[in-house]
């Protein structure tokens, strides 16, 4: 959510709607982008930061409430106007619990519009005085040790997601890859660095890989180890930084980053794909301690591109 | 993260929704092992949905694509988000089979 709640994605399968909400909300100094579709409304919602989104409950490819469904399940937080020809007590109490900010009633009367996404723009702006500006701070980092007989209770969107939505406005795209290097990061410690895995034991099937993993957790040796984690926000270098440690033997990493920089052919090989991805994900990858520790990264869109 | 896999006769369609990472890549293997322990002849993917893919999961994918086409199986992503279209790409595995943009 920006300072003002400004950008606003409408997405109606109606035209004339759109076009007629399109000028309102523009003449109201509101940033406006429209939609007849509601796999392109999702399309868009991955790449650009919108601030709220207006629905209409029935669009051609899917329902407004399915929308608002499936927002959610992506984790995604934007405030959802529904509009409505009609206002039965099932979509609404649905509404009501998928989050829906408010419901407009068509045939939309204007005025009642913006006062809805005024009031929505005075909630937004209460949580985000909850929230601490990036522009505040230096530098903001969050650290983990993690003990490797716990690793599988850890959902790395739980760490990450509650941090960097406190600082950071990141489009769904950037924050995504952002998720994928860190897990790419974290497998890659705990399966190598951690429990040392072959290749062969890394391939079992799931419960054989698991009774695999079980076993080498009772041993004091390998229990014993732990995972270093940090993910830290430089203001003044507009980039964030990733770095995970293990108190593994470390790898070959001299080789792999020389094979990295060579073009990518197709691998079927299970290993090197992390890597791979982790190198075309961000901005910098450093290895260092023998390879117990890789350090990405990422340079952040200005807050326009976002 | 939710993973449905649909089958008419020999045809199977297998949607991902949410963030298929290495946590969840599991469930992954397991309804990909559905689909090779059955008579399915062509698989379709959609991943329109699905925001991110680990390289735990895409070893999974590929390992399934292996033992599937042995079988004369076919697969193709009949769609798929843009982050995923171009992870794809990246790795080139749009090269052993059809990859769409949703």
């Amino acid at each position: 959510m920006t300072e003002e709640l400004n950008r606003i994605l409408v997405v109606d399968d109606n035209p004339e709607i759109l076009n007629d909400l399109a000028t309102l909300l523009t003449i109201h100094q509101y940033q406006v982008d429209t939609t007849t579709s509601g796999c392109d409304a999702i399309r868009r919602l991955r790449k650009v930061c919108y601030d709220l989104v207006i629905c209409d409950i029935e669009i051609p490819d899917i329902n407004g409430l399915d929308f608002l469904e499936k927002l959610r399940q992506h984790n995604w937080s934007q405030e959802v106007i529904i509009i409505t020809g009609y206002l039965e007590q099932d979509y609404f109490i649905r509404a009501i619990r998928l989050g829906a900010a408010d419901f407009i009633s068509k045939p939309i009367d204007g005025q009642q519009l913006l006062n809805s996404i005024e009031a929505v723009k005075k909630k937004s702006l209460l949580k985000q005085n909850q929230t601490i500006p990036l522009e505040d701070f230096e530098e903001a980092q969050l650290s983990y040790v993690i003990d490797p007989t716990k690793f599988s209770q850890i959902t790395i969107n739980q760490i990450m997601n509650p941090f960097l939505s406190q600082y950071l406005d990141l489009s769904q795209d950037t924050l995504n890859e952002l998720l994928i290097c860190a897990d790419e990061m974290l497998t890659n410690a705990y399966f190598h660095g951690i429990l040392e895995l072959t290749k062969e034991e890394r391939t079992q099937e799931f419960t054989q890989l698991k009774k695999i993993i079980n076993q080498k957790l009772t041993e004091p040796a390998i229990a014993s180890r732990r995972i270093r984690f940090t993910i830290s926000l430089n203001k003044e270098k507009n980039s964030i930084r990733i770095t995970v440690e293990d108190d593994g033997k470390g790898f070959d990493y001299k080789n792999w980053l020389q094979q990295l920089a060579k073009p990518i052919s197709i691998n079927l090989d299970c290993y090197g794909r992390g890597l791979t991805m982790l190198y075309h994900l961000s901005d910098s990858l450093v290895f260092s301690k023998g390879g117990r520790k890789v350090e990405i990264i990422r340079k952040l869109p200005s807050r326009n591109a976002e | 993260m939710d993973i449905d896999l649909k089958v008419s006769e020999n045809r199977a369609l297998l949607s991902v929704r949410g963030s298929l990472n290495s946590d969840n890549a599991p469930q992954l293997q397991e309804k990909l092992n559905e689909v090779l322990e059955s008579d399915i002849k062509y698989l379709d993917i959609d991943f329109f949905e699905c925001d991110n893919i680990s390289s735990t999961a895409i070893g999974k994918l590929l390992l399934f694509y292996k033992d599937f086409i042995s079988k004369g199986g076919e697969m193709e992503v009949i769609r798929c988000s843009t982050p995923i279209y171009e992870l794809f790409n990246m790795l080139k595995l749009n090269q052993l089979f059809t990859v769409n943009l949703g």
